[in-house]
Order: C-alpha cells, then sequence, then structure tokens
C-alpha cells in the first residue's frame, strides 16, 4: 500500500510544482462546521512523500524483521494505520481534522512501542510517550480552537490566506499552546526525555515513527502556521533558541551513548533541533534549509535505523563495545550504513552535505545573532559526524577480534531499504536541484508565500558556509579519533546534569501518591462512611437549592381534621422511628423499622392510593426480611462498642437530622404550591380510551411512560446482578470449605 | 430456621400467594395490581419458602437460575417495546389484538418482563444471602 501511496503522490508532483492545489472536502459535523477536508499543497506534499516513501522500505522491513514475532499481523495493522494517520495530518485542510490525526498518531505509536506488552520497559516507555505528547495534544487542541474562535477561519488555507494573527490580543496564548505541542511530539528540551526512552520499541517503529515521520509532526505544524503566527515577537527567540539548545544537547549526549539506538535517538533529537532553530528564521534561505534537512534526515536515520535493527537481529546485542568486525559478515549492511552515516556527517557528494552547507547558509541569514546560532550548530554537527562514523565504523570495521560467532546478513527485507535509502541519499547529493525544483522549492513557497530564489547545488563556491563546513569536518574528525575519551568525559557529566526522564518519573509518583491519599480518605472500606457521604452530599445540595431560590416550608394553619385512628397512624410513625434508634436489641430495631413502613403505607391507603400503598407494604416485608436475613447473624452490639463515642455519633447525628430537616423542608414547600392539575385529568381522561385501561397508576407505569419503567427494572436487574456478585464474591473461601449443609426436605 | 409451625404455615400460604400475584398481574390493567407488586408477593411466597425450607429447596423447585430469569424479563419487556418499531410505529407504542372481543395488548407483555426482573433480582439476592449464611 505505502507503494501505491508513493506513486500517486508522484504523479501529483509536477503539478504541485506548477502551483495548482489538489483538494477535496467532505462536511463531517455541520452543526460545527467541521469538514473532512483535504489539502495537496508544496508542503503537504513533501511531507507525504516522506511518510509514504520511506514507508515502502519500512514495511518490508517490517515484515522480515517481526516474521517470528507473535502478533505480527496486529503489528502491522496498527503499522498502517499510523501511516494513514500521518498521511492524514499532514494534508488535513480543516483545524479539527489535523488534531484528530494528531491525536491519531500519539495513539498509534503509544500501541506500537507498547507492542511487546509483557516487557515492563515498553509499558513504562509507551505511557511515557503517551502522557508527554497527549499532553501536548490536549494544548494543540486547546491552542486551535482558540484561533478558530478567534479569526472565525476554521481552515488551515483559510488562515494562511487571512494573514498573520500576531496582533490579535490572544496571538500569545495560541502561539504559546500550539509551541507547547510541536515540542513534545517533536522530542524539544526539556521534552525531549520520551524519545530515547521511545527505543524500546521494535525497530521499524523506531526507524518510522521516532526518526523520519512522527516527531516531524511538531515541525509540520509550526511550518504550516508559519505565515499566521511567525510574525508574534518571541516566534524567532523561542523556536531558534529552543531548537538550539536541543540540537547541541541531542548531539552531545549521544556521544555518552552505548546502545545503538539510543546513540540514533539522540542524534534525532539533535536533527530535529536544528530544524526548529530553522524555521524560527523567516526569510527564504532558513526555511529552504529547515525543508533540505528534513529530508536529509529522514533518508540517513532511518537507513541507520534499519542497520542497527539487522545488526540486533543478527547478533542479539545492540551495545556498540560488543560488535565489532561485522563488514565481513554482513557486507551490505555495512554498505548501507556507510551510505547513511556519510550523509549524517555532511560528507560530500551526499546529499547531507547539502543540507548542511543550506543549513549554515541559512543561520547565516537569520535576523538574529547568526553567528552565534552558527557556531552553536557547527559544534552539534561535529558531535554529529563523531556519532556517524562512530556507527558506520565501530560496529564493522575496528574491533575485528570482538565479532559474534553467529552473526549473518539477514533476509533481503533487512538490508534492502536501508541500502535503497542510502543510494538515494547520495543520487540526491549528485543532483540536488532536481531534488529542489520539484520538491523542496514548491514546500517553501507554500510555507513564506513566494518561490524561493537560491538553488540547492553541491558547489556553491568558497562561501562562508563552506568554510563552517571545514570546519565541522575537521572538528568531526578530530572528536573520532579521540573518541574514547570524549566517550568518557560525556558519561561522567550526563551523571551530573538532570535528566528529564528522572523528572517525569518523580512527577508521576508524586501523582500516583495523591490519588492514594485522596482515596484513603473517600473510600476506606466503611459502608457507614459511604452512606454518610452520600447522604451528607445530598443534605448540601438539596439544602443549597432551597436557599438560593428563597424556598421556605410553609406550615399548615392549625392541625387538619383528622379521624381519631388517623391519629393513632400518626403518632405511630415517630414512636417506631425513636424506638429504631433507642433499642439495644436489634431485633426491636428492625421491628420498629417495619412498623414505620407500614404505617407509612396505611396513610396512602388512607388517601386513595392502593396501589402504591400494596407496593409500599410488600417492598417493606421484603426489605425486612432481608435486613433480619443479614443483621442477626451480625456480631452482637458488644463487638461495635467503639461507635458508640462521642464525635462520630454526633456526626452521625448531624446528618441524618440534617437529611431528614432538608428533605421535610423541601416537601412542605412544594406541596404548598398548588399542583398543575392538567396532567392528571388528560391522564385520567385518556387512560380508558388509549390504553384500554380503568387503572390510571398502571396505565402510567407500563404504558404512557414505559420508557421510565424500562429504565427502572434495567436498574433493578443490575442492582440485583451486582449485589449477587458481591455476596459471592465474600464468600468463596467459605463455601469452598463446606457445601450442602442448608437443605431440608420440604 | 427449623421451627415446624412456620413449615407447615409455609406449604400453605406459599401457593396460595403465588397464586395471587399471577392474579395480580394480570388484573393490573383495570384494579389496583400489575407487575411491580405481582412480583413482590410472589417474591415474598418464595422468601417464606426458603427461610422455612432452605434455599435449595427454592432452587430446586424453580429450576432456572433467578439472575435468568431477571435478566428474561428485562429482555421480554424490550422485546414488547420493540416489537411497534418494527411495524413501523414509534418504539413502545401499545400494540391491541381483540380475540374473542377481549383486548390483549404488548402491555401486558411488558408487565409480564417486570414482573419477571422484579422476581429474578430481588430472589438472586435473597438466595445468595440465605446461602451465604448457612454456610
Amino acid at each position: 500500500m505505502p507503494g501505491a501511496v508513493t506513486l500517486w503522490l508522484a504523479a501529483q508532483v509536477p503539478g504541485v510544482r506548477a502551483g495548482a492545489v489538489p483538494s477535496w472536502s467532505m462536511p463531517w459535523v455541520p452543526s460545527f462546521d467541521v469538514a473532512l477536508a483535504f489539502r495537496l499543497d508544496g508542503l503537504s506534499l513533501l511531507f507525504a512523500l516522506i511518510v509514504a516513501g520511506i514507508g515502502i522500505p519500512i514495511f518490508a522491513y517490517s515484515a522480515a524483521y517481526m516474521r517470528r514475532a507473535p502478533r505480527s499481523v496486529r503489528f502491522t495493522a496498527i503499522l498502517l494505520a499510523f501511516m494513514v494517520s500521518m498521511l492524514g495530518l499532514v494534508t488535513a485542510d480543516d483545524l479539527l481534522l489535523l488534531y484528530v490525526f494528531w491525536e491519531a498518531t500519539t495513539l498509534t505509536s503509544f500501541l506500537l512501542i507498547g507492542t511487546d506488552h509483557t516487557d515492563r520497559e515498553s509499558r513504562r516507555a509507551a505511557m511515557q510517550a503517551l502522557l508527554v505528547t497527549g499532553g501536548g495534544g490536549l494544548c494543540l487542541l486547546a491552542g486551535l480552537l482558540t484561533l478558530g474562535t478567534t479569526t472565525g477561519i476554521w481552515t488551515l488555507s483559510g488562515l494562511i490566506a487571512a494573514g498573520s494573527v500576531a496582533d490579535h490580543p490572544l496571538a500569545g496564548v495560541v502561539f504559546g499552546l500550539v509551541l507547547a505541542a510541536a515540542f513534545t511530539k517533536s522530542a524539544q528540551v526539556p521534552f525531549h526525555f520520551w524519545l530515547p526512552q521511545a527505543m524500546a520499541a521494535p525497530t521499524p517503529v523506531s526507524a518510522y515513527l521516532h526518526s523520519a515521520t512522527m516527531v516531524k509532526a511538531g515541525l509540520y505544524l509550526l511550518a504550516r502556521l508559519h505565515p499566521v503566527l511567525s510574525e508574534h515577537v518571541a516566534w524567532m527567540p523561542l523556536l531558534t533558541g529552543v531548537g538550539v539548545a536541543t540540537a547541541v544537547w541531542g548531539a552531545v549526549v549521544a556521544l555518552g551513548q552505548t546502545d545503538l539506538k539510543k546513540l540514533l535517538a539522540y542524534t534525532t533529537v539533535m536533527g530535529l533541533g536544528a530544524i526548529m532553530a530553522l524555521l524560527g528564521g523567516s526569510g527564504e534561505g532558513a526555511v529552504m534549509a529547515a525543508l533540505t534537512y528534513l529530508v536529509v534526515h529522514a533518508l540517513y536515520k532511518s537507513g541507520l535505523f534499519m542497520v542497527a535493527g539487522a545488526i540486533d537481529h543478527a547478533t542479539g546485542t545492540r551495545d556498540v563495545r560488543d560488535l565489532g568486525g561485522l563488514h565481513t559478515a554482513m557486507p551490505l549492511s555495512f554498505a548501507a550504513a556507510a551510505l547513511a552515516a556519510a550523509s549524517m556527517a555532511g560528507l560530500p557528494p551526499f546529499l547531507g552535505f547539502v543540507g548542511k552547507e543550506a543549513m549554515y547558509e541559512g543561520a547565516l541569514h537569520l535576523e538574529r545573532l547568526p553567528w552565534l546560532v552558527a557556531m552553536l550548530l557547527v559544534i552539534a554537527n561535529a558531535a554529529t559526524m563523531v556519532a556517524a562514523l562512530r556507527l558506520a565504523f565501530d560496529p564493522f570495521v575496528f574491533h575485528g577480534g570482538r565479532r559474534p560467532r553467529s552473526a549473518h546478513e539477514g533476509a533481503p527485507g533487512l538490508w534492502a531499504g536501508a541500502l535503497a535509502v542510502g543510494i538515494l541519499a547520495l543520487v540526491c547529493g549528485l543532483v540536488p536541484e532536481t531534488l529542489g525544483a520539484w520538491l523542496i522549492r514548491p514546500a517553501v513557497a507554500a510555507v513564506i508565500g513566494h518561490t524561493p530564489e537560491p538553488a540547492l547545488a553541491l558547489w556553491h563556491g568558497v562561501t562562508p558556509a563552506f568554510l563552517l563546513s571545514l570546519t565541522t569536518v575537521a572538528l568531526g574528525a578530530a572528536g573520532f579519533v579521540a573518541r574514547g575519551r570524549v566517550f568518557a568525559l560525556v558519561v561522567r557529566w550526563t551523571a551530573v546534569v538532570p535528566s528529564g526522564d528522572r523528572g517525569y518519573g518523580a512527577a508521576l509518583q508524586g501523582l500516583h501518591a495523591l490519588g492514594r491519599a485522596a482515596m484513603g480518605l473517600v473510600q476506606n472500606g466503611l459502608l457507614s462512611r459511604y452512606v454518610g457521604l452520600t447522604v451528607a452530599f445530598v443534605v448540601l445540595v438539596l439544602g443549597a437549592a432551597l436557599v438560593r431560590n428563597d424556598v421556605w416550608p410553609v406550615l399548615p394553619r392549625g392541625l387538619p381534621d383528622l379521624r381519631f385512628f388517623e391519629w393513632i397512624i400518626l403518632a405511630v410513625l415517630p414512636l417506631g422511628a425513636i424506638t429504631t434508634v433507642v433499642s439495644r436489641s436489634r431485633l426491636l430495631s428492625i421491628a420498629a423499622l417495619s412498623m414505620v413502613g407500614t404505617a407509612i403505607a396505611m396513610i396512602y391507603l388512607l388517601h386513595g392510593g392502593p396501589d402504591v400503598a400494596i407496593t409500599q407494604l410488600m417492598v417493606e416485608t421484603l426489605v425486612m426480611v432481608v435486613i433480619a436475613a443479614v443483621m442477626l447473624r451480625l456480631p452482637s452490639f458488644r463487638f461495635t462498642q467503639h461507635l458508640r463515642n462521642a464525635r462520630p455519633r454526633a456526626l452521625h447525628v448531624a446528618v441524618s437530622v440534617g437529611a431528614g430537616g432538608v428533605v421535610a423542608a423541601a416537601l412542605l414547600a412544594v406541596t404548598a404550591t398548588p399542583f398543575p392539575s392538567e396532567v392528571s385529568r388528560w391522564y385520567l381522561d385518556h387512560a380508558y380510551t388509549e390504553a384500554h385501561a380503568r387503572n390510571v397508576v398502571n396505565a402510567i407505569l407500563v404504558d404512557f411512560r414505559a420508557f421510565d419503567t424500562l429504565g427502572e427494572i434495567t436498574v433493578v436487574t443490575l442492582a440485583g446482578l451486582g449485589a449477587y456478585a458481591l455476596i459471592r464474591m465474600r464468600g468463596g473461601r467459605k463455601r469452598n470449605a463446606g457445601e450442602g449443609e442448608g437443605e431440608e426436605r420440604p | 430456621m427449623k421451627s415446624i409451625i412456620l413449615r407447615a404455615a409455609a406449604r400453605i400460604l406459599a401457593p396460595l400467594m403465588l397464586l395471587f400475584s399471577v392474579f395480580l398481574l394480570l388484573r393490573g390493567h383495570s384494579l389496583p395490581g400489575g407487575g411491580f407488586v405481582g412480583g413482590l408477593i410472589a417474591v415474598t411466597a418464595m422468601a417464606l419458602t426458603a427461610i422455612s425450607h432452605g434455599p435449595q429447596a427454592v432452587r430446586r423447585a424453580i429450576r432456572i437460575e433467578p439472575r435468568l430469569i431477571a435478566v428474561a424479563g428485562l429482555a421480554l419487556a424490550l422485546a414488547s417495546g420493540l416489537l411497534p418499531g418494527l411495524l413501523g410505529e414509534p418504539v413502545l407504542t401499545g400494540q391491541w389484538a381483540e380475540p374473542f372481543g377481549i383486548p390483549v395488548g404488548s402491555p401486558l407483555v411488558f408487565d409480564i418482563g417486570v414482573y419477571l426482573v422484579v422476581i429474578g433480582a430481588v430472589l438472586a439476592i435473597f438466595l445468595a444471602i440465605e446461602e451465604e449464611w448457612r454456610g
């Protein structure tokens, strides 16, 4: 499938170059003005080609790599889903659609990192990636919503056409939120720590997502919103500042790594930082350099990851200290690694060299502090070159004595893709203007609004950029020769410097502790606590509602005119209630409670509600039987003496009195207002004609308001099932001990 | 509870109560009664039997697991509600037929569903409690 997509995209190239913008739209949620709108302009096409084009070798690689792994079909399916999400992300025109695809990539990335969910490291890394990039995603949602509601425009094309919003009062908020999303997704300092941890994922995932595609999504976002936000005063300082810091940090820490994949991860961080720094600029040189380096990085990084995975597959280790002399056993992988590493190191005639030159050229034309940025980039690039040479030579050429026994070249899928990508890097380097004219320039045009002037070439003459490149190569070579000492230095330094990963761990632990404390307060296992909390809450809410609406109970004037047996029944109620509370015998309490219920049923009967009365009576009987069945078998009151001391008792009394008082007040207030009788009249009139019923209550229950009754019986069923499960669960052990004792002959 | 008075009384009362519960169920539409009350009375009869003769006796007599009865009742109520949907009318509209001049309608089926739900749910809880505490 990636092949088909790539071919289709390639066919679009000439048209887009000429200025056409294929687009497609379909309304999705019309009420919110959200449409499934896609748009393929220069920038989208560039990214889409990277995603689909690198997808081809990756899928072949993944098939070979995961061939004997369990659940590989699921893996491939999710990988495919990721590719679709990423393509959607770079071609989406609608703001919310962009967000949906953004989160889809976060989700698929989470699933892919955690492919081996039995491994603790994988789980932790996946969760970390999810939390960090997901948090950024939420910021993105907030930012996009703010942008949409303040400008009224919900499509990207519309926003770009409308021009910069930098003067808008809320522009800073939008900018900050979008920046947060981009920084987390593209692993900028201080959010970079999830990327090296994500190396716990299988290598195809690392090669695809975490080097070539997903981590570039943040950069895509900023490039896409460049015309809209770049005039904000903080754009350049923040992007370039953070970018350069990230680049230097990533490159330096990479020098202290021994795991091949972690080494590549940190150099990816460096690459992303460099691109970010260049996107901070608004000149055509800077943007062109950024996009060129994007392609460069995608090509060499994916190739190197594939080789790293092949090495891991063949020898079982990724530690550079255990590898050596593989060039005889794995010649093709070595060739692929050498090609990619040369591009990464920025050596001519590879595309990497073109990219580096463009980078320096762009840096030197930045509006602010060009020389400082260029210097820092030189350092970062030099470190990258050291890492590249290390990757190419240490496992393959040097240390021949360390060669593992079983090393051999793997299936074609493992090295063919890497080789292809490396050759592409060479070819593009030899004729860079082809790439430039067909892909890069239209993309830059999409960002800055007009086609850029400078051309990509292998040789620009002895410009300041060229001198910087020479400096870089010199530094890199020196660093490589002295790599042992450099390594030791970096290791000592990283042990002292605070690590983002440790900070994350501490934050997560704090959160868990907070949750446990809160739960301990509310759910301590005592039934009285749960009931008390629920009742207290109801009292508060009801009381607040009454007070706020100025509703006061209206006491009726004088005593009602009741017959003597009605007075007796009325007297039973408080008598029963008091007996329930003060009695020392459980049986008496239960009987008194039952008395109260029966008295209420009598009152219903006397006021003309036979259905309600018999239901009340039956419910009362049943509840009492169940209560008796449970409570009479509990330990006697002697053991619950501790509940008799003052303080909890006072609290219980307060809550109970409050509940009774509030409910009584509410009832008195409600009954004081005249009841709308049209409703009951309608039911009385229509019960026979429409429902063939003379019993209006029943007609309402099962016919007119049957839907409510349906809900009620669903609740009853669920309650029954739940209670049954709880009872069974509790007595599991007891039941297994002694069975069949309760049998009696009828 | 091994009281002989209770057992003798239950033997007479329980069947009577069960009959009465069905009676109440069927007459609900015209006179006080209906599915809820019928179900409650039926459950009370079975609870009485469970206390006097033991839960196993009740389970043997009913034969079907009470939870299943409850869910069956729910399904029945739902079916009677969805039937008019299939016939093109809004869901839960009462459907009436008049065999031999006596109107028979889907609300009765709904009510039977309610009846079964009440029996099933309460009986499930009650029998579980009884079986727990008898060891």
